[in-house]
This record gives C-alpha cells, structure tokens and sequence, in this order.
C-alpha cells in the first residue's frame, strides 16, 4: 500500500491510463488517423479561408501557450518526484501576478514609467515573483507535504487541495474579491502587421521572456548538479540516498525551480493581460495540468509542448472564423482532447513506457 | 456496505447536520434573529409582527450598488416609521452572493428562497438584482404555504420573467401555483435592446458585433437587440458567446476584425471577465471613438471603467430607466435629496431610486389587502402611480412597469455619465420580443 | 585478532532493527577490518540486505552501536555516510533507469567535487568494464542485466568508498559473467578497497573472503574466518549445497 518508506518511488513511475486492449489497437489508430485527418483538414481549410487571420492567431495562440507551459512544468516537475498533483500549483502562480501588481505597479509605479525605468521596474517585479513563489512553493512542500511523504497517497492529494484554497483565499484576504488592473505596461507599438492587424511588442517580449525561461529550466534540469539530483531522485528515491543525495532538499529544489516557473508565469499574465484577482489560478492551473497530462506527465519537454497546443486550441476555437466551435466549447475541445490522447496514447504525447524497474 | 459502515456514515451525516444547524443560528446577535432565515441576512430594523426583506448581491463588485438598495428601502420604511397601514414590520436585508464568485450564487439564491418560504409573517421580498438569481428564488417561493410570497424587484430586466420570452414554460414556470407574485419596477430588456440598436442608428451605424457572455441575461437581451436592429435595418455580423474564464479576447476579436464592424454590443455583466473584453477590444479593434463600444446595463457598474482601465474611455453603457441623479419629477427630486443626506453620498448608483419605488409598490399593494399573501399578491398587478419615484407609471397586469425610458451613459475620466435617454417606440420593444 | 590483523575499518554491535512490527534485525554484531573482503551469507529473509540498509542510513536501528573509522555513525544521515566512504550497490541494482551510464556513473560521485579525480575513477571504471565505456550515452534502463550489474558497481566505485557493500551482485547472471564480477571485486579489493559482500552464492563468496558471517532470521549465528567457515559441517550443508 505504499507505506513503507521510499515505496512510493518504486511502484510504477507513470500512471498507465490504457483502455484499449491490444486487439482493437489497429482499429484505434485508423480512427486515431481519421481524427487527426480531420483536425488538420479543418486548419487547413481555416488557413486558406483566411490565411492572415490564421497567422495573427496562431501567433495568439504561441503566447499564451507559453504562459500554460511554464505553469504546467511545476504540475510535471512535482508529480515526476512525488507523484503528487500539486493542486496549489494553480494558485502559487496566481500569487506570482498578484506579488507582481504589488511590486511592480503598486510600489514602484510601472505605469509611470517608459524605456530604462519600466525595463528595470519589471526586472525587479520579475525576480520578486519568481523568488517568492518559489519560497511559497517549498514552505508549501516543506509544511504540508513533507510529513505525509510516508502517507498513504490520498492524504497529500486532499491535503493538496486544501492548500490550493488556503493559497486563493489568502490573495482574497490581501488582495479583495475584486481584479487589480492596471494600464497597459509593454509598449504595443506594431512589430509588423498582418492584414491591417497589428503583431505587438508586447506579444514578442512575452516569448522573449517565456522561452529562455524553459530553455534555461530544460538546461537547469539537465546539467546541474541539482537538476541532476532531482532526477535521480525522481526516479528511485532509495538508490539516490545511497548516491549521497539530500533527497529533501532535491525534493525541495524542484518546488523551488516549479514555483519560480509558476512566479515567472504569474509575472507575465499580469504585465500582458494587465490584470489579475484571487481565482486567477483555477483556469489556467486546470489547463496547464491538462497540458502535463498532455505531453507526458514527468516529461518537462511534454509539458511545454502540452502547454503550448492547449494555447493553440483556446485561440484557433475563439479566433478562426471557418466553423470553429466558440469560445464556449474551449474547455470541452481541451478535455476531449486529453481523452483521446490517453486512449490513444496512454503516456502522452512525450511521455516514456521505459519501464524504471531493473 | 456493512452495517458499521452504514452506521458510521449515519453518525457523520448526523454530526454535519448538528454542526450546520449551529453555523446557521450562530453569527452577530443571534438572539435578535428572525428565526428560519439563514445568516445570509442582517439581523431585523424596525420593530412589528411582520417582515420584509430584501435579496440583493452584497459581497463582489456589484456590492457598492446593493448596498444604495438597501439603504433606499430602509429610507422608505424609515420615512414609514416602518409601519404599512396597520402593519407594522421589520426589515431584514439578505445575501445572495458569495465572496469567492463575486457574484450571485445559486445555491445561495436557493437556500434563500427556501428560508423565506418558513418565515411565515414574511410580507415580501425586495430583490433580487439578478434575473437569474430571480429565476431561482420566484418559483420557490411562489409555492410558500399561505400563499406565495410577494416580491419586487428594481433590477430584474429579464423579459421572460413576466412575458413570453421564446424560452419555453416563460413566465409560467416561474409560477408553479399559477397565481402570479411576482412584480418590478426595472424597465424590461426588450426596451433596452430596442433602445440600444435606436441608439446606433442615431450614430449612424450601420454594422455591428453582438458578443454575449450565454448567461440568461446576456443571451436574453442580446437577442433583443439583434431582433431590433434587422427590424431597424442594422447589418448584425454575429452574435457569438465570450468565455468568462478565457485569459484573454485577442483571438476573438481578430476574427471580428475582419468583418470590419463599426460598433460591437456587449450583453452581459461586468463581472464575466468584463474588464479583459474591453481591454482586449480596444487593443485588436481600436479605441471607442474608432469603433463604438455599447454595453447593456450588466456593465453599468463602477467595476467597468475600475477593471478596463482607460480602454472604457468613451464606451456607452445603457441602462433601463432614468439615471436616478437625473430624476426631474417632484418625488424623485425629494427621494435623491433626502438619500444624499441620509447616506451622505453624492452619487446614486443605477438602481437605488428603483429599489426605493420597489418598496413603494409593495407596501401599495399591501395596504390594500386584506393582509393575507394572497391578497396582496393580486394587488401588486395594475397599480397606478402618478406621483412616483422614477415617474408616473403604472404596473401591468404581467408585472411589468410601463415606463420605457432607457439612459444612456458614457465612461469619461472613469466615471459613468448619462448622455442621453432614449425612449423606444412599443412597437419596436415589441418586435425586440420577437 | 583477524586473520589479516587490520585494523577495525565497520563495527556493528547489537544492532537491532524493525520494519514497523517486525522485528527485522534481532541484535547484529559484526566487524569489518580495513583492506579485508567480508561476506555475510544467508538464507533469503535473513536479513542481510537489511544489514546494507542500516549501515547505508536508509534504516535507523532502534538500538545497538555502528561504528565506521571510530566515528559512531548511528545518527548520521545517508549522505553523511556516503561522505565518511560507504558506498553501496544495492540489491535489484537500482540504477537510475531513465537516466545514461554515464549520468548514473556521476552521481555516483554527487558527494565529491574534485573533477579530476573523479574523471580519472570514471577512466579506472570504464578499464574495469570497458562495456559501460562503448554504452555511456545509453538510458540505464535499456542495458542488459550483467550491464546493468556493471554500472551499478561502477556507480558505487565513483563515490571512491573505503568499505564498498555489494548487495547479491551475482544474481540474475550466466555463469560466466559471475566469474567476471567475482574477479572484479577481488580486484578491487586488491587496489585497496574493502568490501562487504552480501551473497547467495555463498561457495563463490567464501572463495574470494577473508571473514564471514552467517546470518539467520536476523542473527549472527556464525562467525569465522572464510577458510573456516568452508570447511564448517553446518555452513556446508546449508549454505554450500553438500550433504
């Protein structure tokens, strides 16, 4: 039952969703085709119909993808090491927009501000975020998770959505019920424009600060010594005890490195949508958890990814004009498209079946 | 499931019950409390054998003008020495949103309701400021045993509440005794979506946008206005649904872009992620002078200009009815002098003279009862006012007021100014009907 | 004294150990001498694998002294022991399976920050097993089980232990590449690491030995050099399969 110590690392790594027996798998990947077939022949039809409108919103849809990807690498980083779904994630990144609105349009009045001044006024509300959630990620870690390590799994589960609305009820606390706004912060000018629509700095310096972020995450992970602790740990917790590794604190460092993302994230909803409230969280904490499921949960690389398609389908279904379901059928496109991925594809889009047993 | 299983769970179900019975009858001076109503609602005003409430939204960003409700029927009662003829009551003032939406809840409205039905020397409920919360709370409490429960609302503007609306069951689902309890004050939404495209057509548009946020509301009076401008001769170029919990509207926008509008007509509430969709919309569409921005009454709320920043700049925002700082008649002009000095307060919000008026129907009708629910009921129906707070007008025998005036605002320097009023003909409401 | 007459290098006394309510470890006392091989036989279930643990930090005895170079190492955390020079190559091999040889090979050296000593260890493991040399950029978890016995020998070695434990490091293998691993940790041994060996095998362990212990149910029930515990009447027909 997973109650003895280090258990929890050993049993099987992945959750396996598979609903299809292997004799039906062939007939599964024909319609598996088909849909895909189908899906593409509707883009393409979208795009020929109007190809600027599809360009402008594909170029939406990679923004915000990239806001899901960095929120849904903490889902990922904490459930490959704990096998835990970090509920709180959502609202530790709620948190981060709101630290931002406090620090950089409260206190240091970024809307005031141009060039050098704003530039630096949002650096500092950047690291602020990113230290602060990762602080509020790890004392998370530290308070309510690391005793029931041992639990059986449900505990830290409940426990998790416990902190989740701790976490939303104390920006309701600080903050109000109400959205905090502010004016515009990135300047808007046209980068370029399509079709008499403008493509906006701001759009440009969201990607230019989202993907460094999850390059420098992916190189963090993959080479240092830490990032290289918390795979191992991640992968047989015992075995990197005996290696001589902290397994705490590499459990502590992927809270860390996840609420940092998350702060990052919450920094850049507030500056480009320039606004943020108490349940920011639970939206795009679902979708970027979808996007972990998406992509492979435990694979950093499927998470981005699954963040990103999410981004594409939110815009494609709100954007494109040649029968696109509506905005009021994203939430249902996004489910059904996790069903399908885990019927057809039970690990995910990235996720590996190596098995980690010997 | 065994029997210590069964029990166990028995115990527990047991020990919730226990536990909310005391939640319930606990909060601030819980000695004066009506019995049977939820901590929802203040404890009582005013000393008397009888009751009246009133069910607004108080917690969330409709909370500024809930509480101008309130006070406004407190004014009145108060003006009373809270006596109506011989009947003298008390007020109690109940909750019906909840802090982490913000807004109006079901279950709120729900158990509200449930707990007006006990009460039993409830004369009448003021309220409720959401149609949909309306919708809730009239069927229950139409079935109350002695007789449904009168109630007046000053916000309600949801046509099907009282008319055929072209949803099925409208209005009688709402009244399942077939006995009507139900009357307003607050102009209906086919006036207003009739105003609003008499409105564009004064500025000379000729294409626009619907997006609405597919609660009844919005829908209801979207509808409305894409009926009233084909009758007008408007080119409506869609009327499609915006997702309140979507981060953003860019993508929306850039496919209404291409239709090349000239206005767009948001129907819905503010609190539907309002701020994002103005924002959103002046960025990918230009600002409001560019393309005009109309929104129905849902956005008539500080919240809009406070959450949308400078992009509300220059939108129009209708509401039904006169604006209440504007009120020119001899009671309404006494009514607004006697709330700023009561309250201190230089601004009255949209719905504090009709809530003020919505107290004056009811205690109309129950003066000329005979004190029983029932009798009251039937009296709520055609009363006439010349002399009243918001005008002279009458109510209908469906409910509905016969004022059809509908202001409209514009956002200047973060505030919400009325421009103008616009009085559409009845035939046009009618057609907005469909 | 022992039969090398080293000094004391491990020192277990009345080391008991539970596992919730079991009673795993019913009081271990054993000793092992710098520079000697020693091998701890037993019957599955014996508890031997639970010795490894405890020393190893992942299991805290309830009572009972161990003690490493003279420094009690009781209270010490797992990676403290790992600091002091115990290295372990655990039972089932544990090897880090979504990870490369040569990722696990490193973090076998996680507690040491001389760079180049650790790359001249990785060199020393890559002779000792110039197959982990050809599949280093390869997953672990994609290697075959001798290989993978391999790395996670040579993962241990790159902690450079002065008491390397090796826990069943023959199971699972064809006889030829037992031979190979038996060389091996004779070879070890012979470069001046001590080693702690946990083995089925008890005719193979004994071979390469110089002290062992039996264990039963949680017991030392025998203790002896290794040539004396070949030619003992109880450990022959127990545990070296001769009636």
């Amino acid at each position: 039952m997973g109650t003895s110590v280090g258990t929890a690392a050993e049993t099987s790594r992945r959750p396996s969703f598979a609903l299809v027996p292997r004799l039906r798998s062939r007939a599964v990947a024909v319609v598996g085709i088909l849909l895909l077939a189908l899906v593409a022949f509707w883009l393409v039809e979208n795009a020929v119909h109007d190809i600027r409108q599809f360009a402008l919103v594909s170029l939406n849809g990679i923004t915000n993808g990239s806001i899901y990807a960095l929120v849904a690498i903490g889902y990922t980083l904490v459930y490959g090491i704990l096998e835990l779904i970090n509920f709180a994630h959502g609202d530790v990144f709620s948190w981060g927009a709101m630290i931002t609105y406090s620090v950089a349009i409260s206190w240091l009045g970024a809307s005031g501000h141009s060039g050098i001044a704003l530039f630096g006024i949002l650096a500092v509300g950047l690291v602020c975020a990113a230290l602060f959630c990762a602080t509020l990620n790890m004392a998370v870690e530290r308070v309510a998770y690391r005793r029931l390590r041992n639990a059986p799994r449900l505990a830290p589960l409940i426990t998790a959505i416990g902190m989740s609305f701790v976490l939303s009820n104390l920006i309701a606390v600080v903050y109000g019920f109400n959205y905090v706004s502010s004016e515009p912060l990135l300047p808007r000018g046209a980068l370029f424009t399509i079709g008499g629509q403008a493509y906006g700095w701001d759009k440009l310096i969201v990607l230019l600060i989202t993907v460094p972020t999850l390059v420098s995450l992916m190189i963090v992970v993959k080479r240092t010594r830490w990032g290289k602790a918390m795979r191992a740990t991640a992968q047989n917790r015992d075995a990197a005890r005996l290696m001589g590794i902290d397994v705490d604190r590499a459990i502590a460092f992927a809270f860390g490195l996840g609420g940092a993302l998350a702060g990052i994230g919450g920094f850049v909803y507030l500056v480009y949508f320039t606004q943020g409230r108490f349940d920011l969280g639970f939206r795009i904490g679902l979708f970027a958890f979808t996007a972990a499921v998406l992509g492979g949960i435990g694979n950093i690389l499927g998470a981005a990814l699954g963040g990103y398609l999410i981004g594409f389908i939110e815009n494609y279904n709100s954007g494109l004009t040649w029968h696109a379901p509506g905005p009021s059928w994203t939430e249902s496109l996004v489910f059904i498209l996790l069903i399908l991925i885990l019927v057809f594809r039970p690990h995910g889009l990235l996720g590996e079946s190596l098995s980690t047993r010997s | 499931m065994s029997m210590r299983k069964l029990g166990s769970i028995l115990l527990l179900a047991g020990a919730t019950a226990v536990l909310a019975t005391a939640a319930a009858s606990a909060g601030p001076l819980s000695g004066k409390r009506i019995a049977g109503l939820p901590n929802t609602c203040s404890k009582p005003v005013g000393h008397g054998k009888y009751v009246i409430a009133s069910d607004f939204p108080l917690q969330g960003s409709l909370r500024p003008l809930s509480v101008q409700m309130v006070e406004a029927v407190k004014l009145e009662l108060k003006k009373m020495h809270y006596k109506i003829g011989k009947y003298s009551v008390q007020f109690v003032s109940c909750d019906d949103s909840t802090a982490a939406k913000g807004s109006w809840d079901p279950q709120t409205c729900t158990n509200n309701a449930n707990s007006y039905k006990s009460v039993t020397n409830l004369l009448g409920v003021i309220g409720t400021y959401n149609s949909g919360c309306a919708e809730i709370i009239a069927p229950i409490i139409n079935r109350a045993p002695g007789g449904g429960i009168p109630m007046v609302s000053p916000a309600n503007t949801y046509v099907g509440l009282t008319k055929k609306s072209g949803v099925a069951g409208e209005p009688q689902k709402y009244f399942p005794t077939g006995k009507r309890n139900y009357a307003r004050v607050a102009v209906p939404d086919n006036f207003q979506g009739a105003a609003d495209a008499l409105y564009l057509k004064h500025r000379h548009i000729k294409r626009v946008y619907v997006l609405n946020d597919a609660e009844a509301y919005g829908l209801g009076i979207a509808n409305n206005f894409v009926r009233a401008a084909k009758k007008l001769g408007l080119t409506v170029l869609g009327n499609s649904k915006w997702d309140a919990s979507q981060p953003n509207y860019q993508s929306l926008y850039q496919g209404i872009a291409s239709k090349h509008p000239q206005a767009i007509f948001l129907a819905g509430i503010v609190s539907n992620n309002g701020g994002q969709l103005i924002k959103d919309k002046v960025s990918v569409l230009g600002n409001n002078t560019k393309v005009l921005l109309l929104a129905s009454d849902g956005f008539n709320d500080s919240a809009t200009p406070k959450d949308a920043g400078n992009s509300a700049a220059g939108m129009f925002i209708t509401i039904g009815g006169s604006d209440p700082n504007k009120l020119s008649n001899p009671t309404g002009r006494a009514f607004v002098k006697a709330f700023r000095k009561a309250y201190h307060v230089k601004h009255l919000e949209a719905y504090t003279a009709y809530a003020g008026q919505a107290l004056l129907v009811l205690a109309h009708a129950i003066n000329k009862s005979d004190g029983s629910r029932l009798s009251i009921d039937k009296h709520l129906f055609k009363q006439k006012f010349p002399k009243g707070i918001i005008g002279s007008f009458k109510i209908d025998s469906s409910g509905d007021p016969s004022l059809g005036g509908v202001t409209v605002d514009v956002v200047k320097h973060g505030n919400i100014k009325a421009v103008t009023t616009v009085n559409p003909p009845l035939s046009l409401a009618k057609a907005a009907l469909g | 004294m022992t039969a090398n007459g080293g000094q004391p290098l491990l020192e277990l006394e009345d080391v008991q150990v539970f596992y919730g309510a079991i009673h795993a470890l019913k009081g271990v006392s054993l000793r092992v001498d710098d520079g000697q091989i020693v091998t701890l036989i037993g019957a599955n279930g014996a508890g031997k694998s639970t010795t490894l643990r405890t020393i190893s930090g992942l299991l805290r005895p309830r009572t009972g002294s161990m003690r490493f170079d003279g420094k009690d190492i009781v209270r010490a955390s797992s990676q403290r022991i790992v600091r002091f020079g115990i290295a372990q190559a655990p039972e089932g091999r544990q090897l880090f399976s979504r990870m490369t040889v040569l990722e696990n090979l490193e973090m076998g050296a996680f507690q040491r920050s001389d760079r180049r000593e650790i790359a001249a260890d990785l060199d020393r493991v890559y002779e000792l097993f110039p197959r982990l040399a050809e599949r280093q950029a390869q997953k672990a978890g994609t290697l075959s089980g001798g290989e993978q016995q391999m790395c996670a020998i040579g993962r241990a070695l790159l902690a450079r232990p002065r008491l390397l434990m090796l826990d069943e490091p023959s199971m699972g293998l064809s006889p030829n590449l037992v031979d190979r691993i038996f060389e091996v940790i004779a070879d070890i041994n012979r470069q001046g690491t001590t080693v702690l060996l946990v083995e089925q095998n008890a005719a193979r362990a004994l071979e390469i030995a110089d002290r062992g212990y039996v264990l039963e149910t949680g017991r030392v029930t025998l203790a002896d050099s290794a040539a004396a515990l070949r030619s003992n009447e109880r450990v022959r027909a127990s545990y070296l399969g001769e009636s």
